[in-house]
């Protein structure tokens, strides 16, 4: 029987994943290319975040896995299951108690740490793809700051729409130098990006590219100067589950009536013990 | 013989020597003689007739001087400013700006862009020349009333015009921002006797405002109330 | 001197070091008979002046359309220095295009240099809006403001005589003649010093022509600009240009007013190009 090492990889893999981390956290918001492995897992299912996280795990992490803020769904199960698996460390669904946390679409509405690390999964790293689909001009507009196509998106949908109509993976200058993709997380999430406690590590299998924002990085929407940044609206609605308010839910229709849910499970469920203890 | 009709040094145009040929490559290098060893002077204010039966090159010699031909040999010395310049010599770029500011040229057709009212067309020199729209309009609309223009046909392009309504809309924006100096190509030439007289009063004002003019007539009768003097191509050719 | 251009070359393919003596108008032939490579561009001198509008003739591969890519640097120069005045190093001088960066090269164009392509294709972006594709100039200027972008991109329609209920439409629901219209908008909105023109109304029907360049003529004169217009049209030449350089094989073989290489043309070539107009 063959062993397997610690966290799937063998020690040079790791090597070469954190030195391309290493140098995303140098450049805020820059792109590195690495050698992404073939994994257990097919491209697209989350491979990009799995590597960061195998890579950069130790005997001393907890490891907490979400898919759209849910810790249930079969993906997070599968990934989490799949590390702890490789490294035998302890898993949680609970933010605070989690020292590496792979995400998938959202960021926890429990507030981050310095301690904690926190690993997206990205489908699509490059931002200026949906403008420029030649890699190597993408390249040298980035070289030159050169986004002034993906102002011009936002013109035309601030002319047509009024305001741009990206729900997700909305533009996000970072460190008042590259424009990024946050990934596909809502809105609601990005300005949890600006001056985060956490490091932030954003890993892209298919597409072979990581890139992070350090701690404490300056993260801002692209937006006019006569314009602001706007968000999902929740206003006066709450948890149908656990009564929160203020949180990013998920909708849901039931006989023509849209209800909403906590969209991060473990705040739910956190929500509704405390509202438990308190009644009890 | 040189006829050298005003031997003042207070000259305005002074064209000296000047001779043009053309080689015409494409016959077998075959030269044509267009003039030669033309000399003369016009000063501000004079009207010089330029003379002699067609075919002489006077029109070419309107054309040397406005280098729509490219000049032989002499020169074409113009009073600018204090300065002195010579046409035949100058460069491309410069004698776009002596054309722009110094000498009008009106030639025997009326070459506009289509699809520009009369008065536009007319009003343009003023404009060029950084006056405001509306009052160029009203003193193209004064002078192409003088000249007898229709009313009715102020809005309309001047290509739609019959040939002597063209040839006026030429003259009016050929003089309404008078240059130092001033090329006429037969600009009475099918005009009735009514417009023709209006256009030599023009003329006369313009002499009055020390313009300098170089012109052919076809008519000699015309061309013996406005000239001050003739230069005559053929017998000085002789 | 808006430009001043001094012995520009350029060689396409691998030069072997002789191309360029070997080749141009008084050799007869723009091919190198050594190596076999094309020298498009052979020594050009050329001046451009404020306002000045230049035409360059000549025929398919005299080397014209290339002359162009030079200047606006779409294609590397192989010899030869180009100051533009609008383009000045820390010593406030004119520095030499053809060494710009690639950003310097990016300034260069969203702010003080633009190019009209035949092709629409080729100088707008079909995923753009009409008003995008101006946006695109304002913004790159720096224009972070959405009303005034806006303001801008409508303000160059209307410049353009485009409808301005249609900014918000690709230019792929336009006609031929609005989408070179949009060009036209586009590369004001640059501001430029220069506007450069590549057969811009070749392949329009000649009443679109004819409206297109008479609108070209109107702008150039209403916001002061230079020009250099290249065309194989003597008409469009005629119509929009001051003064004319004739080329053949990579070399200026005549270079006059406008007027007088039409009427007077002194090079056996520009002679005949001129009596072979219909």
């Amino acid at each position: 029987m063959v062993e397997i090492s610690f966290a799937f990889f063998d020690e040079d893999a790791k090597k070469e994943i954190r030195r391309a981390i290493l140098k995303g956290i140098a450049l805020p918001g820059y792109i590195v290319p690495f050698a992404s492995r073939e994994m257990p897992l097919a491209r697209g299912w989350g491979t990009g975040g799995l590597q960061i996280s195998l890579s950069i795990i130790t005997e001393a992490d907890t490891i907490k896995v979400i898919d759209q803020g849910c810790d249930a769904s079969v993906n997070a199960v599968n990934i989490r299951e799949f590390i702890v698996a490789t490294t035998d460390v302890r898993a949680t669904s609970t933010t605070g108690e989690a020292s590496i946390i792979q995400t998938r679409h959202r960021v926890p509405e429990t507030a981050l740490t310095e301690e904690q690390v926190l690993v997206f999964q990205v489908p699509t790293p490059d931002v200026l793809t949906v403008v420029e689909p030649d890699t190597d001009k993408q390249k040298k507009m980035h070289a030159h700051l050169e986004y002034s196509k993906l102002w011009v998106l936002l013109y035309e949908d601030t002319a047509s729409f009024g305001d741009s109509r990206i729900a997700s993976r909305y533009p996000v200058e970072v460190n008042d130098h590259f424009i990024m993709d946050p990934s596909p997380i809502p809105r609601y999430d990005i300005p949890r990006l600006n001056d985060n406690p956490a490091l932030m590590l954003f890993g892209a299998g298919r597409e072979k590219r990581i890139y992070a924002i350090p701690p404490y990085t300056k993260v801002k929407p692209i937006v006019f100067d006569d314009r602001s940044f706007q968000m999902e609206d929740f206003t006066g609605k709450s948890c149908m589950r656990c009564g929160a308010e203020n949180v990013f839910f998920d909708t849901l229709k039931k006989d023509g009536e849209v209800q909403y849910y906590c969209s991060d499970s473990d705040f739910c469920d956190q929500t509704l013990e405390s509202r438990k203890s308190h009644a009890s | 013989m040189i006829m050298q009709t005003s031997p003042s040094s207070s000259y305005r145009l002074r064209v000296s020597k000047l001779s043009k040929s053309f080689t015409l490559h494409n016959r077998g290098a075959i030269e044509i003689e267009a003039f030669s060893d033309v000399s003369f002077c016009i000063d501000p204010g004079e009207l010089l007739a330029l003379t002699g039966p067609s075919g002489a090159g006077k029109s070419s010699v309107l054309k040397t001087i406005y280098r729509t031909y490219k000049p032989g040999s002499g020169q074409v010395l113009l009073q600018r400013g204090g300065q002195l310049v010579d046409l035949a010599a100058c460069s491309d770029s410069e004698m776009l700006e002596y054309r722009r500011a110094d000498i009008g040229f009106v030639t025997q057709f009326l070459k506009i862009l289509p699809r520009v009212s009369a008065v536009d067309v007319v009003a343009a020199p003023l404009v060029a020349l950084g006056r405001g729209l509306e009052n160029a309009r009203a003193e193209a609309v004064d002078l192409l009333r003088r000249l007898y223009i229709r009313e009715d046909l102020f809005s309309l392009s001047p290509l739609t015009f019959s040939g002597g309504e063209q040839q006026r809309v030429n003259i009016a924006r050929g003089v309404i921002a008078p240059k130092k100096l001033l090329l006429l190509d037969e600009p009475t030439a099918s005009l009735d006797d009514k417009s023709a007289a209006m256009v030599l009063e023009i003329l006369n004002n313009l002499k009055q405002q020390g313009i300098c003019i170089l012109a052919i007539f076809h008519d000699r009768q015309r061309m013996e109330q406005i000239a001050d003097n003739e230069f005559n191509i053929m017998e000085y050719n002789s | 001197m808006l430009l001043e251009i001094e012995n520009l070359s350029k060689v396409y393919g691998k030069s072997c070091g002789q191309c360029i003596a070997l080749t141009g108008d008084d050799m007869g032939t723009a091919i190198c008979p050594v190596c076999g490579a094309v020298v498009a561009v052979n020594r050009i001198n050329l001046r451009v002046e404020d306002n000045e509008v230049l035409g360059i003739v000549g025929e398919s591969g005299s080397g014209k359309s290339t002359l162009l890519q030079l200047i606006y640097r779409d294609t590397k120069t192989t010899e030869g220095k180009m100051f533009f005045r609008e383009m000045q190093g820390e010593d406030g001088e004119p520095v030499d295009i053809a060494g710009l960066n690639m950003m310097e090269t990016v300034l260069m164009r969203n702010t003080m240099m633009a190019m009209i392509y035949q092709n629409p294709r080729l100088g707008l972006n079909f995923l753009f809006s009409g008003g995008g594709n101006i946006a695109e100039k304002v913004i790159a200027a720096g224009q972070r403001n959405y009303e005034d972008i806006r303001k801008s991109a409508c303000y160059f329609f209307e410049k353009t005589d485009l409808p301005v209920s249609r900014i918000d439409q690709s230019p792929e629901t336009f006609s031929g003649g609005q989408q070179q219209r949009i060009q036209i908008a586009k590369a004001l909105a640059a501001s430029p010093r220069l506007l450069l023109l590549d057969e811009p109304t070749t392949g329009l029907d000649v009443s679109v022509q004819a409206q297109i360049l008479d609108m070209i003529r109107v702008l150039q004169k209403e916001l002061s600009f230079s020009m250099i217009v290249v065309s194989h049209d003597l008409g469009v030449i005629r119509h929009l240009t001051d003064i004319t350089v004739v080329m053949r094989n990579g070399s200026i073989v005549e270079q006059g007013l406008t007027d007088q290489v039409l009427e007077d043309p002194q090079h056996v070539y520009t002679q005949l190009l001129v009596s072979s107009v219909l």
